[in-house]
Parts: structure tokens; C-alpha cells; sequence
């Protein structure tokens, strides 16, 4: 069998698959690594996105803090099934926030169910325009926004299923990974998108394994779902059941129906304290409050360690006894898809590590950007030899890849745009943000197909510039925390966004130029075709 | 300036010293930095020179922050370290020769900062 394949035949398969697979999910991939990669600053996003809000509110005491929020949880949902408090103890959670379930409207609880970030020196909840922050911005790169959870879940799967595919080969494909190591030829057409593409690919590539795979680690329970059936059976209390087993800190029980008053946490926290450290206890979990069998549960800060949970300590919410000491995980597979996870969500990371993580982000957004323009440059340059004219399927590959690889960028800037311009008292003023989002990224799309290609990369690289380069004044005129105020008192949250979207405005406005710069007296040279010339851009990029 | 701020910087001028090592080991890169190499003996020198500068990086990285950390940091360090070095030999080739001794040294004494205070 083996003298049937032709020489290369391997390889060349392998260079099949990676085009393909690359080509199809390319678009999606770049919306996943440009959107997740926003999202290690998910934090910092929210609160840009808030400007009502305070300098972060940690380091207090935490006795405090819990005391004012059990206070508020007492009168706010009276009856509830649990009660929720989270302290401000890291860059991850800025100020105390609490939620609860199942309480008694009855016995006057506000709501059955709520959630409320708690101001730390006034005890009130603040009150912010209505905003989907970081956040929103962050958990589109899992949910797709519009998508239904479990499409979302399909599409996205498959779309990592496929990255990692592509990654391994594109390192098959790569024939001299170690030769051209650091070798980039610019000038050359062709010749240096390709030298960018797997420049880009091999400088992070452990990066790249490592995020993608921990990608699909984290839906490994929806992805393989049998093997939990094997073991659980199919139902959906069986599963629930699973995920208790494996998530749930142990030693919880039903609800007695016997009351009991809850007793003080200051005990049960110094106990906590005096095990993890001072203001270490990331937050506080009451179940059954009220109940002979109240049991309250407090969780260790993640930041020490790389996985993704911490310890745990069970505490019989009535006696106030400690009844378990839980490791952060149950088990060795437990702990590895906690360090996986960990990796990959980076929340351990202090800022320089952020921003080392932020920036391996960009290189992975750039090397699926390189990869789908090279496919264009290919075919485009092997029509233009032969003189025949771009066919439809490289037209329409060369405006997707125009409206998003330029118009994703300038959409993200519109969600920025959109959350200060928006009217404060705007009903649905949240979902309007990302609505606005996509429907200036769609009118980039609309764009590219109206526009000449080459033109319209100019176009959307120069907005872009100006959609990122103007937020720091954008941000001057609509609030008080303009980059003076902000640099003067030391405000690194605003100070550090203002100054990151006018690099990348200034990074963006630079290649707009060069586009431009290249254009004319190759368009004149080049009569091929429909005028919108790709060889242009194409032959001498950055 | 944390240690670990100090530990990531001595890593990143350790990190572009040795990159910088190992790519005037290449005879393209050595010739495009305008280098008079014997080779081979200089390369095998210089190959030395750019896997103990990251052992030195690595070493530093744990020493600091643990393996899991340290870890972390270095990949984090050396992805930006490269895309420095390629930057230079595309753009400013002239500084590939003094660029790791530079580095080198910076990094050497960043890291003695680290280990005697």
C-alpha cells in the first residue's frame, strides 16, 4: 500500500486539510480569539464600562464587608434556599457582590432571585448605567451571542475541534519550522504572507496548543457526553447529580424545615482566615440560612496557584463547627482539568502576565488573519499569472475576510462607542450595545461587497483607527475620568484603556497608510479582472 | 518594582539574548546581521551561549514564581522575546551582533538584583 502514495502524498494531504479546515472555520476562529482575548481584561472592560463606579473597593476587612452584605441579604431576601457573598479580594472581583436563590416574596424578600454588586461604604447597591461590560464581550467567545446555548456549544466545539487540527497541520505542513524560525521576508507577495503566517503560528504555538485544547477541555462534558451517561445514566437529574458530585463542595444536605438562627460568621471566617491568610476568602456560601441544617461554605482566592478552583472549608451553619476541609479538587482528574482550565481562563495572572497572555491572544488573532488573506494572495496571484479573471469564490472569501478581519475590530470599537453615547435611561440599553455591535459589524460586510476591495481595506483600517484612536477623547467629553484625571491619580483601570485602544488606534491607522501606500502604481500595472485589484495590498504588505 | 516585575525583565533580556544567540547560529541570519563567523566552531558556540541564556531564563523563572508560574511566564516571555528578535533581523539586522551582549549583561544583572536583595 505504501508505494501507492506519491511522494509528498502525506504532506500534501495534511496541506489539504489545514487550507480547508482553516478556510471554513477561519472567520468564526478569528471572532473567538479576537473576542476571548478582550476578554483577559474582561474585568478592566467592566469598568471602563462603568464609569459611575469607584476605585476598587479591596483590602477591607473582610468581617466587615461580610457583615454589611449578610445584613442586606437578611432584609433583602428573607427565606432564601442560599445566600451568596462575594468579597473584593483580587483585580477579579473589585467590589463585594451578593446574590441569592429561592427567597420568600412572602415573607417581603425584594425578589426570588437577585443579584447585586454592593457599595462597600455606604452598604447600598450602586447604581450603574445598564451595560453588558467585559463580561458580555468575554462570554461571546463561547456563546456566539445570538446562538441558542447548545448550538453555540455545536459550532464553537467544532470550530476548536478544527483549531486544533489545523494547528497540528499547520506544524506537518511547516517544512522547515526550525530553519525559518525567525525568518520574515517583507516585500515579497505571497512569499512574506506566508512567512508572517507561520511566524506568527510558531511564536506562541505552545500558547496555542495550550488554549485550544483546554478550549475544548472546558466542554469536554457536553462534548462526550456518553461518558457521564455510562456511569450516571441519561436523565437530567442523573446528570445534575454528576456535576454535584464533581463541583459541589462535600458534606451538603436538604433543607430540614427545622428553624435555627444562623450562626455569627465571624467565628467560622476567622477560622478561615487564620488557615488561608488575611484577606484570602474569596466568598461566602449560605445554604439553607435559617435552617437546622444551614451549612455555610467558604472559598479560598485563586491567584496562588494556576488551576482554576481553590480550598474549600464546610461549616455547620447552626454549631458553627467546621465539618470539612475540602482540597481544591476531589481528584487527579479533577485537578488536571482544573489546571487546564486555570491555564487557559489566566485569572491567576498579575497584570505583567496579563498583558504577556493579551498579547499571545493578538499573535493568535493575527496568525488566523495571515492565514485567511494568504489563501486570497494565493489563488489571486496564480489567476493573475494565467490572466484569468478571480472567480466568485475568491471574491466572496476576499470580502469576508475584508469585513471581518478589518470590520470585527471597528465593531468591537462600536460596542465601546454605543455604551457611552447610548441615553443612560434607554430601556434594554445592554442588549442595544451588542445589537450595535453586530449590526455595524454587518454594515462592514455590506461594505466589502460594495466597495473595491483594495479601497475598502483602506476605508475600514483608517475607521478602525479612528473607531479605537478617539475613545480615550470619546471617554474625555462624556465623562470625568479622561486620561489627565486618570494618569494624575494613579487610575490604571482607565488609564490603561484609554492608552491601549489609542495604540491599537495608532497600530490600526499605520496599516491603513501602508495599505494605501502600496496601492496606486500597482493598480495601474494590474488590468486584471473586475479593477479591484488584490494584488496590490497583496504585494507588499506591512 | 516587584520581583517578580524584576524576575520577568531579567527573563525577557535573557530571553532575546539567547533567541539572538541561536539565530546567529544560522548561517542566513549570521550573514544577514553582516557577521564574520568561522564556521563551524562559532556556531557551536554561540548555540551553547543561546541554551544556557535560556536555561539561565528558565532558572529564574522558577526560582521566582514556582513551576507552574514560572512556566506560565516564560512561554508568555519568550513568545515576546521572538517576536523581537525577528523584528530585528527583519528591520535593524546592524544590532543583532551587539544586541545579545547587551541583553545579556542587563539580564545577568537584573537577575543578580533578584538574587541578592
Amino acid at each position: 500500500m505504501e508505494d501507492e502514495i506519491p511522494q509528498g502524498g502525506f504532506r500534501q494531504a495534511m496541506s489539504w486539510l489545514h487550507t480547508w479546515a482553516g478556510l471554513t472555520l477561519g472567520w468564526v476562529l478569528f471572532f473567538i480569539f479576537l473576542t476571548g482575548t478582550a476578554g483577559y481584561f474582561d474585568t478592566e472592560i467592566d469598568r471602563w464600562m462603568r464609569p459611575e463606579l469607584p476605585p476598587e473597593q479591596t483590602g477591607l476587612p473582610a468581617g466587615t464587608t461580610a457583615e454589611t452584605l449578610l445584613a442586606r441579604l437578611e432584609q433583602e431576601a428573607p427565606g432564601a434556599e442560599r445566600w451568596f457573598i462575594g468579597l473584593p479580594s483580587s483585580r477579579n472581583a473589585p467590589y463585594p457582590w451578593m446574590f441569592w436563590q429561592g427567597a420568600s416574596l412572602d415573607a417581603g424578600a425584594s425578589a426570588v432571585n437577585g443579584d447585586v454588586l454592593v457599595d462597600a461604604s455606604s452598604g447600598e447597591a450602586f447604581s450603574t448605567r445598564d451595560t453588558g461590560g467585559g463580561q458580555m464581550l468575554y462570554r461571546m467567545h463561547w456563546k456566539l451571542h445570538y446562538l441558542p446555548v447548545t448550538l453555540a456549544d455545536v459550532v464553537v466545539g467544532f470550530a476548536t475541534l478544527f483549531m486544533l487540527v489545523a494547528l497540528i497541520t499547520g506544524v506537518i505542513v511547516h517544512k522547515k519550522i526550525f530553519k525559518d524560525f525567525f525568518t520574515f521576508r517583507p516585500g515579497k507577495g505571497q512569499r512574506s504572507w506566508l512567512d508572517a503566517h507561520n511566524v506568527l503560528s510558531v511564536v506562541a504555538l505552545p500558547f496555542y496548543l495550550m488554549i485550544t485544547y483546554s478550549g475544548l477541555i472546558f466542554m469536554g462534558f457536553s462534548y462526550m457526553p456518553l461518558i457521564v451517561a455510562a456511569h450516571y445514566g441519561v436523565d437530567g437529574e442523573a446528570r445534575q447529580q454528576f456535576t454535584r458530585d464533581v463541583f459541589d463542595p462535600p458534606g451538603l444536605v436538604e433543607a430540614a424545615n427545622q428553624p435555627a438562627p444562623l450562626v455569627p460568621l465571624a467565628g467560622p471566617l476567622a477560622d478561615a482566615e487564620s488557615r488561608w491568610g488575611t484577606g484570602r476568602i474569596r466568598s461566602i456560601d449560605i445554604r439553607h440560612p435559617g435552617d437546622s441544617n444551614a451549612r455555610i461554605i467558604f472559598y479560598e482566592n485563586i491567584g496562588r496557584r494556576v488551576a482554576s478552583t481553590g480550598e474549600r472549608l464546610v461549616f455547620d451553619g447552626v454549631s458553627g463547627e467546621l465539618l470539612h476541609q475540602a482540597p481544591p479538587a476531589n481528584s487527579t482528574a479533577k485537578g488536571a482539568r482544573d489546571l487546564f482550565i486555570g491555564l487557559h481562563e489566566g485569572l491567576f495572572a498579575p497584570p505583567v502576565l496579563r498583558w504577556l497572555y493579551f498579547f499571545s491572544g493578538l499573535l493568535g488573532t493575527g496568525m488566523i488573519a495571515t492565514g485567511l488573506v494568504l489563501w486570497t494572495v494565493k489563488r489571486r496571484q496564480r489567476l493573475e499569472r494565467k490572466r484569468h479573471s478571480p472567480h466568485f469564490g475568491l471574491r466572496l472569501v476576499e470580502k469576508l475576510n475584508l469585513g471581518t478581519v478589518a470590520g470585527l475590530p471597528i465593531a468591537i470599537a462600536a460596542y465601546f462607542w454605543a455604551n457611552r453615547l447610548l441615553p443612560i435611561e434607554m430601556t434594554a440599553r445592554a442588549d442595544w450595545e451588542v445589537h450595535i455591535m453586530f449590526l455595524v459589524w454587518l454594515s462592514m460586510l455590506a461594505h466589502a461587497v460594495l466597495r473595491p476591495t483594495m479601497r475598502a481595506w483602506v476605508e475600514q483600517l483608517g475607521l478602525a483607527a479612528l473607531a479605537f484612536g478617539l475613545l480615550p477623547l470619546l471617554n474625555l467629553i462624556t465623562t470625568n475620568r479622561h486620561l489627565g484625571n486618570s494618569l494624575a491619580v494613579g487610575d490604571w483601570v482607565f488609564a490603561g484603556f484609554d492608552l491601549a485602544v489609542l495604540a491599537i488606534g495608532l497600530m490600526l491607522g499605520w496599516a491603513a497608510w501602508r495599505v494605501r501606500q502600496k496601492q496606486p502604481q500597482r493598480v495601474a500595472t494590474k488590468t486584471v479582472g473586475t479593477g479591484n485589484s488584490g494584488g496590490a495590498l497583496y504585494g507588499e504588505p506591512l | 518594582m516587584t520581583a517578580t516585575t524584576l524576575s520577568t525583565l531579567a527573563q525577557l533580556n535573557l530571553g532575546i539574548a539567547a533567541l539572538c544567540c541561536l539565530s546567529l547560529a544560522m548561517e542566513r541570519h549570521a550573514r544577514q546581521a553582516g557577521a564574520q563567523f568561522q564556521y563551524p566552531r562559532m556556531r557551536t558556540g554561540l548555540r551553547w551561549a543561546g541554551w544556557t541564556l535560556l536555561a539561565l531564563a528558565l532558572f529564574i523563572a522558577v526560582a521566582t514564581t514556582g513551576w507552574g508560574f514560572g512556566l506560565v511566564y516564560l512561554f508568555g516571555v519568550l513568545s515576546a522575546a521572538t517576536v523581537v528578535v525577528i523584528a530585528l533581523i527583519t528591520y535593524w539586522h546592524r544590532w543583532l551582533v551587539p544586541a545579545p551582549l547587551v541583553c545579556a549583561v542587563s539580564g545577568s544583572v537584573l537577575m543578580g538584583f533578584y538574587v541578592f536583595l
